[in-house]
């Protein structure tokens, strides 16, 4: 099993190296950084389990991340398309600063020469720095036909994995494949749950543990009252009846405490549950966060933008720090419906089409910028106006589902149908 | 039809393997949501077009018919309701950049929105005229806003004068009211749509949420060039110094792209001016895909999460037949075989789920009267456990930030932390103090409703008070399986038909209505 996610994640790995020069490829790994410029305000076991991932490379954070124990991929979706222009900003593309005259990042935090990051993310920069935190520019969807700049539309698509030819959402295509026998294998950390697990009803959405409880003072006779009532409605009263059995569940081992502090948004409270249950050993195979960071930056980015990044960032270094060693069993993955237009709207940014995505995790091969840069100038664009998906969303998902969740690349293509996450697109952005 | 279906298939499922299935319990775990909805078409009627049956509604739905009581419901008006809503809640009624002004430029800026919010509930609570108010919550989502984007309340004059103004009007006539709204052109940023800083915000979300929907025969280009005749439509916005002129609609002809434009296969001549809007709004309105779409969206809420396709073509002709009469549409399709097929296909939202368990219980005041302002006048708090619970449960009245409005399916609403929230407000509503004069004490139940609760509690042994909690909570009888496990958890080890102490009553049925209220029985419309 170990052998054949490594080789898979070696095939990656050449199959990126095969590609031709591009204007923004970065062909090596960021400068070896400092142990110590990672940890920063965390407690000794989190700076240890940092030093660790960042003087990590190759086989051993490999076998260490796979191996041990059943891995946790989280989703995050950024909610009404997050301008990722702005966000990994390529500074060296030397039409950025001409199409955005007055959105532009002036000062990026530079990330390899040519990508930057927004300063409103400089929580992630150490986690970059020290291997752990990767992304993959240019992302979207391949086939033209898929591509819509509708919220609504693309969000659907986006979840359901392909734009016909499937049924539910792709992560109920996962769950459907996974052997978990975890009550809490499907979480939801948000309010809801999301369409992508549309198709698989054992998905559970919580939005604080601290609540997990209807309070009755009648306690556990009320909760195996609502267990019996609903159970005998059949299908209509299966997530009653479910809800009921989770409150019975966490009356006996309620999940532990944060750590550290996460930032009053969606993605923060969604994060603290997530790491909450996998604190807890509540084995959560997949999670999804919904990232409400005010994406959708139609007029006044810039101050938009400076208000909500640093919650972004600082709801995902929180998930970071307060795993600590556990990160070695967690990808976390970022996601938006598409991206925004390359050319600024004085002052904000109409609905565009390729975006970039984030990785985190002690098996991500961080410090780099993965991908392929299609280049902003006018031929390059997409219609004229957008930035030009040149690694579609799906072999990103793909390539962490066969090299952590343990599917077979026939089992990829049946989550994403079309040869689209087939290994041969992968980008080896794992260890 | 679905309904006689799925009894054939049990009555199959039972009797092949009726030697396994010796207790009722078994067979009812191959329920279908028709069969928890029950075969009771006023209760049905009445599950859909209100925020919930009460005692007096289903009397008088019985007394006159279905078909009556749907004239009535769409002819009504509630002057009393209307009258005791602006009394409590005043702010509703005045203009929002006045309220802006008057309370000093934002220093208090949640107290309009709340009273807006609160005033929503209440009238979805108390007023007669549910359809109405349905009807406004349904448009409410349709040309959704959100209500803390913009600091002045201009969602006050949009809820009143787009939203409830034309709620049962004609869809033509709302449409063209939402596009001459200044809380809809900031919404939607076309205040910032200017000749040469084109926003396309307003016009992608007119043509694919408010008009022709997704796929219904606009491009990419159509969109563009919308936006282009809706640029320089805003508002006047420069506070202070015009500060009650703040929030009126103007057209700036110097903002407004001069070029000759293609929209929806009709050209414009360069040059067009403000005359163009009204001329691409027409072409909107008489478009197939808008009667479609709008078609759909009322089938959606009033008859199935997927509505049935027959009937979507049906109410969409009668759109175009009638120039967007919202009645017809309605009188069509709540008299449609395809809606009496239809109990128990949709699940309660939580605000139909929150205000239906308050109907329910007969209380019709939105909870905590006892506030008084500054000057010792009494006042409605209006954030209590009903709105708190709301929000808890992502569902607070105006609170969805993007333009879609909130879902209408299960798909959505179906899930645990939603659910999780119910039980939290029911939990509050029974044994919290927020409604605990208006449950425990009837002397100070002010209104005219009928505390169903306070009946219950008022029962001496536990068979009553269960059969007393089922009948007047749910109005349809529960599986005996189900009632048996309610009675053993009410009578716990005494017998059920001797008399208990009121306190340990009362408090085992306080329990019971929480978990009524929170099953598939209740939840299910």
């Amino acid at each position: 099993m170990l052998s054949r996610r490594a080789l898979l994640t070696l095939l990656a790995a050449s199959g990126t190296a095969a590609c031709g020069s591009r204007p923004g490829e970065t062909t090596a790994p960021a400068a070896a950084p400092p142990a110590a410029a990672s940890g920063g305000a965390t407690s000794s076991g989190v700076t240890s389990t940092t030093s660790t991932g960042a003087v990590t490379t190759g086989s051993t954070g490999g076998s260490n991340a796979v191996g041990t124990s059943p891995h946790t991929l989280v989703v995050v979706f950024q909610r009404f398309a997050a301008d990722w222009l702005n966000l990994l900003v390529p500074y060296g593309d030397p039409d950025y600063a001409t199409l955005r005259p007055n959105i532009k990042v002036g000062s990026p935090l530079d990330l390899d020469g040519y990508f930057g990051l927004n300063p409103g993310l400089a929580d992630l920069k150490p986690l970059y720095d020290s291997g752990r935190l990767g992304f993959v520019a240019a992302t979207g969807w391949l086939p033209q036909e898929a591509r819509d700049r509708s919220h609504f539309f693309a969000q659907s698509i986006a979840e359901a994995g392909a734009r016909s030819g499937v049924s539910g959402g792709w992560l109920a295509r996962v769950m459907l494949r996974d052997s978990s026998d975890s009550s809490w294998a499907a979480l939801a950390a948000e309010s809801a749950v999301p369409a992508s697990f549309q198709g698989y009803a054992g998905a559970i959405a919580v939005r604080n543990f601290a609540d997990y409880n209807h309070g009755s003072v009648m306690g556990d006779a009320a909760t195996a009252l609502i267990e019996t009532i609903a159970g005998l409605a059949g299908t209509p009263g299966e997530r009653i009846r479910q809800l009921a059995e989770g409150v019975r569940e966490l009356q006996a081992s309620p999940p532990p405490e944060p750590t550290v502090s996460y930032p009053a948004t969606s993605l923060g409270q969604g994060l603290k549950v997530a790491a909450q249950a996998i604190r807890g050993g509540l084995a959560p195979r997949v999670i999804s966060v919904s990232s409400e960071d005010d994406w959708d930056t139609h007029v006044n980015q810039v101050s938009r933008h400076a208000a909500a990044l640093p919650n972004f960032a600082g709801a995902l270094r929180a998930f970071h720090d307060d795993l600590g060693e556990l990160m070695d069993g967690v990808t976390l993955v970022t996601m938006t419906e598409f991206g925004r237009k390359a050319k600024e709207n004085l002052g904000g940014t109409d609905h565009g089409t390729a975006s970039s995505m984030l990785l985190m995790g002690a098996g991500v091969l961080g410090g780099r910028v993965h991908g392929q840069w299609p280049g902003l100038s006018a031929s390059a664009l997409y219609q004229g106006e957008d930035l030009e998906p040149t690694t579609d969303f799906r072999a990103v998902l793909g390539e962490i589902l066969a090299g952590r969740l343990g599917l077979s690349p026939a089992q990829v293509e049946e989550i994403f149908p079309g040869g689209y996450a087939a290994p041969a697109n992968w980008r080896g952005f794992l260890r | 039809m679905m309904q006689r279906r799925t009894f054939l298939q049990l009555a199959g499922y039972s009797a092949l393997y009726g030697g396994l299935l010796a207790d009722f319990g078994r067979s009812a775990m191959a329920m279908e949501p028709g069969e928890v909805a029950g075969s009771d078409l006023d209760l049905h009627l009445l599950r859909r077009i209100s925020f919930g049956p009460t005692p007096a509604s289903l009397a008088r739905v019985r007394a006159v018919g279905r078909a009556a009581y749907i004239e009535e419901q769409l002819a009504a008006s509630d002057l009393l309701a209307e009258t005791l809503t602006a009394a409590l809640y005043p702010l509703i009624n005045t203009s929002g950049s006045a309220i802006y002004l008057s309370t000093g430029a934002g220093f208090v800026v949640n107290i309009h929105q709340l009273e807006l919010q609160s005033a929503m509930l209440h009238r979805a609570l108390l007023s007669s005229a549910q359809l109405h108010e349905v009807m406004v919550d349904f448009w409410n989502d349709h040309f959704n806003t959100y209500i803390r984007k913009n600091p002045v309340p201009l969602k006050i004059d949009f809820d009143r004068n787009v939203i409830r103004a034309n709620a049962l009007g004609n869809f033509k006539t709302l449409l063209k009211a939402s596009v001459r709204s200044a809380e809809m052109l900031h919404y939607l940023d076309n205040w910032l749509n200017r000749s040469g800083q084109i926003n396309e915000n307003y016009a992608r979300e007119l043509l694919e949420l408010h008009s022709l929907g997704k796929g219904g025969g606009y491009s990419e280009a159509d969109m563009k060039a919308l936006s282009l005749i809706l640029s320089g439509l805003g508002f006047i916005t420069d506070l202070p110094f015009s500060a009650l002129a703040y929030g009126t609609v103007q057209f700036n002809a110097s903002q407004h792209d001069g070029s000759a434009k293609h929209f929806l296969g009709v050209d414009f001549p360069a040059g067009g001016g403000e005359a163009e809007i009204d001329r691409a709004l027409d072409l909107i309105l008489a478009h197939p895909g808008t009667a479609q779409h709008i078609a759909s969206k009322l089938c959606r809420r009033f008859v199935a999460d997927d509505p049935p396709a027959a009937l979507v073509e049906r109410v969409a002709a009668t759109f175009t037949a009638t120039g967007g009469d919202i009645k017809a549409m309605l009188r069509l399709i709540l008299n449609s075989a395809e809606f009496e097929a239809s109990a128990g296909a949709k699940l309660k939202r939580p605000l139909e789920a929150m205000v239906g368990a308050l109907r329910a219980c007969g209380i019709n005041q939105v909870d905590q009267l006892a506030n008084t302002n500054l000057f010792g006048i009494p006042v409605a708090a209006p954030n209590g456990l009903l709105f708190n619970s709301l929000v808890q449960a992502g569902h607070e009245p105006f609170g969805w930030v993007p333009p879609n409005g909130y879902p209408d399916s299960a798909d959505y609403w179906g899930n645990s932390n939603t659910m999780l929230y119910q039980q939290k407000f029911l939990v509050g509503l029974v044994e919290g103090l927020s409604f605990s004069y208006l449950l425990s004490d009837p002397i100070s139940f002010l209104t005219l409703g009928n505390s169903v609760a306070t009946g219950v509690t008022r029962a001496k042994t536990p068979r009553k008070a269960v059969s007393n909690a089922v009948a007047n909570l749910l109005f349809t009888p529960l599986p005996e399986a189900a009632s048996a496990a309610a009675l053993a958890f009410v009578a716990q080890d005494a017998d059920p038909d001797a008399e208990m102490t009121n306190t340990e009553l009362e408090k085992r049925v306080k329990g019971l209505v929480f978990v009524l209220l929170a099953s598939p029985w209740f939840l299910l419309r």
